[in-house]
């Protein structure tokens, strides 16, 4: 039997593939009318979508991209999230300290200036009860991942595992996800791929 | 088995955990209420330092006093993660644009450098940030792949935080109350906390307790209010017992979040009742330290801890008139139970929830 092969998700300025398919910004969209631009091309009926910060916005196209290779079952406590970033949630941190500034703090503001908000945005959209980890740090912890995925698939605490690098601060994008399953982990070809995909 | 202790905490309560535990027994809170950034405004009650600054000289104080009650005073560093748990760290940062000094890693780079463990890193779930380090050091050690978890929570009550959740008119304009049924909301804190958790017994000089584990569970509901059925909260806690191998006819104590918002004491009720825990003993410790957010989890296991050790469970202060949708057992004045197993659960902003399982070592 062939082994399945995980599903990849890269999100730039410039490009956002998955698995192969490819979609450029062509017309070196800003990052909010290219989140726009992707979310369109999704062709989601989810106006929440509108609502969220840069950060929420990349970390949910990422998901729908994988989404897009792989389908994913809703109403689950199986599918853990764990995502990691080094700007945790900097970009509405900084809205939010200038609103102080001009003394008109906002909670449509103030509410993503935690970087596990769009842990919750994604829990929300495809209903995963499931369990959610964000790590900061500004290298990635390649290391601890790995040993993260450990205690998911040993402890039996969910059937799948998508992990995420998801930076988003002035402008500049950088989102990059798989999606995993146990068996697909004990591979250590799939290994070495993702620590390559992840380093890079 | 994993074993936890060596806990200290530093807050406006007092700078050791025996100090803390003193002043917790008088009753005493370390809360009061302060001018607001605007001067019309009413003042904000919340549990700050005397000092401002010295952000990360409580940090290293509190834990160098952890380490003194290490057999060695020191792990064996190459087998030992360090896990610091905070939402903002040193956010107040941003107000003279300090970014890189603002960032969480930062942070954590600078306890790696004095505290050398083999691998660091930070865990931010907004209010349950203490309760997934717990989690997270409990999983890695459970799988053989540390021996010891230095676990660090911190957070500042910042102008950023508070002029926040001013806007979301989540702040109490008087000392909170929770489970109370004129509660109207929080109070922010702010401390440090932390503590080992390890599978080495020898680790320690005074009798730990175990970590059994436990579990997150997402509300996937909305991403500033709770669930109103508790779903989550539910989810995690019923996990939380499996995942401990407990029941719930054996849960002595639960001590849960209980933020004084209407929304969360409410859904942590419906979430309590829908386990059948309603006559379990419950309390929440923010009328004493405020709202701590990412130091919450650890400062309240740490808590937990020692009303284990005594058999005491402390009672909710603020409360005067429980009032949740669902009744809960819930009290003002510190009780007398024997304990041997308890829940520690909490939740959060992006409706995260979490729950961890102790109990006493025999």
């Amino acid at each position: 039997m062939m082994e399945s092969q995980p599903t990849y998700c890269r999100i730039t300025d410039d490009l956002c593939s998955s698995n192969g398919q490819k979609i450029h910004n062509t017309q070196k969209l800003p990052a909010q009318q290219w989140f726009r631009f992707l979310f369109d091309h999704l062709k989601l009926e989810y106006p929440k979508f509108h609502k969220m910060d840069g950060l929420s916005k990349l970390g949910f196209l990422g998901v729908e991209f994988l989404k897009t290779v792989e389908p994913l079952p809703t109403e689950t406590d199986e599918i853990a999230v764990v995502f990691v970033n080094k700007h945790s949630s900097l970009d509405a941190d900084l809205a939010h300290q200038e609103q102080i500034e001009k003394g008109t703090a906002s909670p449509a503001i103030f509410v993503y200036t935690l970087p596990n908000i769009v842990l919750g945005e994604i829990a929300i959209r495809n209903k995963w009860y499931g369990e959610q980890q964000f790590f900061i740090k500004n290298e990635w912890p390649h290391e601890l991942i790995h040993e993260y995925i450990v205690t998911i698939f040993e402890l039996n605490k969910a059937n799948r595992i998508i992990i995420g690098y998801v930076d988003y601060f002035q402008e500049k994008t950088d989102g990059k996800w798989v999606i995993l399953t146990k068996d697909q982990f004990k591979n250590e070809k799939t290994r070495e791929e993702i620590n390559t995909f992840f380093d890079k | 088995m994993i074993y936890i202790g060596a806990g200290n905490i530093y807050s406006p309560l007092g700078s050791s955990i025996r100090e803390n535990w003193e002043n917790l027994l008088a009753g005493k809170t370390a809360i009061r209420p302060y001018s607001s950034l605007k001067p019309e405004d009413p003042p904000l009650y919340l549990s700050r330092f005397e000092e401002k600054g010295n952000f990360y000289t409580r940090i290293f104080d509190c834990i160098d006093t952890t380490l003194l009650s290490l057999a060695d005073q020191q792990p064996d560093w190459s087998k030992t993660v360090l896990i610091f748990s905070s939402t903002k760290a040193d956010i107040e940062q941003l107000e003279s644009r300090n970014i890189e000094q603002s960032l969480l890693d930062y942070t954590c780079t600078k306890l790696q450098e004095k505290y050398p463990a083999k691998t660091a890193i930070t865990v931010s779930n907004a209010c349950i940030s203490g309760i997934t380090a717990l989690l997270l050091a409990h999983d890695l050690i459970k799988t053989g792949q540390y021996e010891n978890a230095l676990v660090v929570a911190a957070d500042n009550c910042s102008t950023f935080v508070s002029e926040g959740f001013k806007s979301f008119y989540a702040i109490a304009s008087d000392f909170c109350k929770p489970y109370d049924a004129n509660r109207q909301g929080i109070n922010l804190g702010e401390g440090v906390a932390s503590a080992f958790v390890s599978s080495n017994r020898n680790l320690f000089t005074n009798t730990p307790t175990l970590l059994l584990g436990g579990a997150s569970a997402n509300d996937a509901n909305h991403i500033s209010g709770p669930s109103r059925t508790g779903e989550g909260l539910f989810r995690a806690t019923k996990r939380a017992l499996e995942y401990a191998g407990k029941s719930p006819e054996q849960i002595d104590y639960i001590s849960a979040h209980g933020t004084a918002t209407r929304y969360n004491d409410d859904m942590e009720s419906m979430a309590i009742d829908r386990l059948n825990l309603n006559a379990v003993p419950v309390n929440s410790l923010k009328g004493y330290f405020g709202h701590t957010l990412g130091a919450a989890g650890l400062i309240e296991t740490l808590v937990t801890i020692e009303q284990m050790n005594t058999n005491l469970i402390l009672g909710t202060k603020g409360l005067e008139n429980p009032g949740t949708v669902k009744p809960i057992n819930v009290f003002p004045d510190t009780i007398e139970k024997h304990l041997n197993t308890v829940l520690k659960s909490g939740s959060g902003f992006g409706g995260c929830n979490a729950a961890i399982v102790l109990e006493k070592l025999k």
